[in-house]
């Protein structure tokens, strides 16, 4: 996992990487409930002497907490340290332990406790990927006994997702914006939406500050245009590099995602967006059960949970079946052209090469690869 | 006698000083307290319903939190660097001082991570960030220099007055090399 | 011990210093990895599962050649010629039964156009040019292109349109009157289908403190 992995970590030279004991607090042994390749547990106060030991490299010779650092320790012991962590998962220790409970309760907890202490998405194997959408499946059937179909499918080979929007097109009827809330399960509570369409007075310019984003008239309105602005998975995304946990990533076909179980909700990808391109789960979001889109991805439109990021994927859950994200499917006008960029005879290809297109914000160098384009 | 036997015995005997005191100090520690418990209380209900709770939204993302958190760490530098001339000027009287100031740094540093600790949405996931069991995004993300830089300071505040505390309590002298090196780990990790 | 110290933060500092300027990639724009990157291009992805349901006619036009959804099929009461056995001239009287009623005609003016403009009156299964030419029914877009040439050619590279379902090929794109009433082209104005009342909420506090 370490020889290709494309982003950079501190390497404390200790990652000795140690076979996985595949047993949790619980006593359980199938599945894992950390796939972390590190084992090695350090405190944050340790950190800084770990972080003079790694600048210092091979050179350093055997010194006293080298030999402290040297002890290996296994899950449990290394989960004992996050007394945290453990006062949440408490909780679910003693039920799944307890022997009175039901079978379906007890398999709750256990869920539970694997999902509390999985390692991040991006470094999992695909049988570890397999196995988290396995135990979140089986976790909505117990809570609600209905099924859903989550995947976690990879970026398909030479796939490089991009958009283009038509200035002149769009009119602002926002039935993008609505059909986005129902395919990613959007909270309806705080009525978060991806998507917004800002209303342009014609001869002004793009004036952001001017512009309404939430009207509600006859559109077209009599002298004003339209245009979205959502998440422009910009190649060199700033909001990648701010993560402190790396719990937003871009992957190989371009998509920004996150996950949201390792994200830790310090918002700081939301204040390095330029675009206002992320939302925050201020509080629970809450879909009513009918209404929730049961096809989903683990990148995508799966529930969230409060105090996580989240922001639009191009519909994972879609585009990488092949077929379109909603609010180019939902779009009446035509204005929303999505295609693979890789894709010489694509028509986003025709687009970009014939069309006069520009990006927003395009000198801040975060390469959006959102365009946008006049008829 | 043991390192641990005397480590110990500082333990009990701190305890015995500042729970005994007279009527005021108690009623002032048992307001704070009662301050405390409060702040608590507040806290149970924003892990209960999310930050909502605190009134931030999309519009206004970091809040109170951060900018109390930004105050502190302006206090806890302050407080060092009222310390600084003691160490600089070699002055020895003013060496009492020291401990105050550095006890004032490891009090406003503990807040500013409890307020950064605060500000999460999923404080129960924090150990993703631990380097080895978790993913430390660093260099890249600022705030993983934020983490060094407090923990860092936390942990050299809190060992110097340590230290001469410890020997103080042994009637020894402490060692001057020892936290004067320290002192000048400030330099380099002065907020 | 203390110039040791010394040297580990000096270390410690720099190596830092050093880690923090990012490694520049591979490409400089967005531009040039496009470039880059999609030559040679394997693309294995397809939306021919997606496209099953639906009957399509490939066309080539100019360079381009591609899918579109098949029409004729798709039209209430064709063949035209159950009910239209005469040329429409001997149809229309007062004893002719009274269809199409509800078709208005709102396409540029009556000045430019009426039914004639692309029905032939005389086969009604076959639409014409303005030169009278016959043009089948599945290939409408051919009369829009004779006046609509930019949108045409728009259309053609994928600019102008939607598709049928998925982005990835082969391409299936929707026709003209997929989307365009071809009797009343143009959208109408109409109220949008959302409205966020939580920031609407939010806005009037904000301009109330």
């Amino acid at each position: 996992m370490s020889d290709n992995k494309k982003w950079y970590s501190l390497d404390l030279g200790l990652n000795n990487k140690k076979e996985s004991s595949g047993s949790c607090g619980c006593g359980k042994s199938e599945g894992s409930c950390n796939s972390s390749p590190k084992e090695e547990e350090l405190s944050a106060d340790e950190f800084y002497e770990a972080a003079i030991n790694a600048s210092i490299g091979e050179e350093r010779h055997r010194d006293g907490f080298e030999q402290v650092f040297d002890v290996k320790m296994d899950r449990r012991s290394a989960f004992k340290k996050l007394t945290a962590s453990l006062v949440i998962g408490a909780g679910a220790v003693t039920t799944s332990c307890s022997v009175t409970t039901g079978s379906d309760t007890k398999e709750k907890a256990q869920i539970d406790w694997e999902e509390q202490f999985k390692g991040n998405y991006k470094l999992m194997t695909d049988e570890e990927k397999q196995g988290t959408i396995n135990r979140l499946m089986r976790s909505y059937e117990l809570r609600t006994d209905k099924k859903i179909n989550m995947t976690a499918e990879n970026a398909a080979e030479d796939v490089l997702f991009g958009y283009a929007f038509n200035i002149s097109k769009c009119q602002g009827y926002m039935n993008c914006v609505s059909a986005c809330v129902e395919e990613n399960n959007q909270d309806r509570n705080s009525e978060m939406q991806y998507i917004r369409i800002h209303e342009m007075k014609d001869g002004e310019g793009f004036k952001f500050d001017k512009a309404d984003d939430n009207y509600y008239h006859e559109v077209p309105a009599e002298g004003h245009f339209y245009m979205g602005t959502q998440c422009f998975h910009c190649d060199n995304p700033p909001c990648v590099e701010v993560c402190p946990v790396q719990a937003t990533w871009k992957e190989e076909d371009g998509l920004v995602v996150i996950d949201y179980d390792w994200c830790v909700g310090c918002r700081y990808c939301m204040a390095a967006c330029p675009y206002d391109g992320r939302r925050f789960n201020w509080s629970k979001p809450e879909v009513p059960e009918p209404e929730v889109n049961k096809n989903q991805h683990y990148l995508g439109n799966r529930m969230r949970k409060k105090g996580v990021m989240e922001k639009c994927t191009f519909c994972v859950q879609r585009t990488r079946k092949g077929k379109n994200p909603a609010c180019v499917e939902a779009c009446p006008t035509g204005a929303r052209i999505f295609g693979n960029l890789l894709d010489p005879n694509s028509t986003i290809r025709w687009v970009l090469e014939n069309k006069k297109v520009f990006r927003l914000k395009e000198d801040l160098g975060t390469e959006p690869k959102f365009w946008y384009f006049m008829d | 006698m043991g390192a641990f036997k005397v480590f110990k015995s500082l333990v009990v005997d701190s305890l015995d000083t500042i729970t005994k005191g007279s009527k005021t100090y108690h009623l002032w520690m048992g307001f704070l307290t009662l301050v405390m418990l409060i702040g608590m209380y507040c806290y149970s209900i924003q892990l209960e319903e999310g930050l909502s709770a605190t009134g931030m939204s999309d519009r206004v993302s970091w809040g109170l939190y951060i900018s109390n958190f930004t105050f502190l760490v302006g206090v806890a530098a302050a407080a060092v660097m009222l310390v600084m001339p003691t160490y600089v000027l070699k002055d020895i009287d003013f060496k009492q001082a020291v401990l105050i100031g550095e006890g004032l740094a490891v009090a406003a540093l503990i807040m500013c991570l409890a307020f950064v600790v605060a500000d999460m949405g999923g404080p129960s996931v924090l150990w993703h960030m631990i380097p080895g069991i978790g993913v430390f995004n660093f260099p890249n993300s600022m705030l993983t220099w934020d983490v060094i830089v407090l923990n860092g300071y936390l942990f050299i505040n809190i060992s110097i007055p340590f230290y001469i505390l410890f020997k103080h309590y042994q009637n020894k002298e402490a060692k001057k090399s020892v936290y004067v090196l320290k002192a000048l780990l400030y330099l380099c990790f002065g907020p | 011990m203390k110039n040791r110290t010394l040297i580990y933060s000096v270390v410690l500092l720099l190596g830092v210093s050093l880690f923090s300027c990012k490694e520049e990639g591979e490409y400089h724009s967005i531009s040039d990895k496009i470039e880059g990157e999609s030559k040679p291009y394997h693309g294995a992805l397809t939306s021919e599962q997606l496209l099953a349901d639906t009957e399509l006619i490939e066309i080539t036009e100019g360079e381009h050649t591609f899918l579109i959804p098949e029409r004729k099929g798709q039209i209430k009461s064709f063949a035209c010629i159950e009910c239209h056995s005469k040329p429409v001239s001997q149809m229309m009287g007062k004893d002719a039964p009274k269809a199409h009623w509800d078709i208005k005609v709102n396409h540029a003016n009556s000045d430019a156009m009426n039914c004639a403009t692309c029905h032939n009156g005389e086969d009604m299964n076959q639409l014409n040019t303005l030169t009278g030419k016959n043009i089948d029914f599945n290939l409408s877009y051919k009369l829009c292109s004779q006046c609509h040439s930019s949108q045409f050619e728009d259309w053609k590279g994928g600019a102008h349109g939607k598709k049928v379902a998925g982005w990835a090929p082969p391409r299936a794109s929707n026709t003209c009157v997929n989307c365009h009433n071809p009797h009343s082209p143009s959208f109408e104005k109409r109220w949008p289908v959302q409205f966020n009342t939580k920031t609407a909420i939010e806005r009037n506090e904000g301009l109330g403190h």
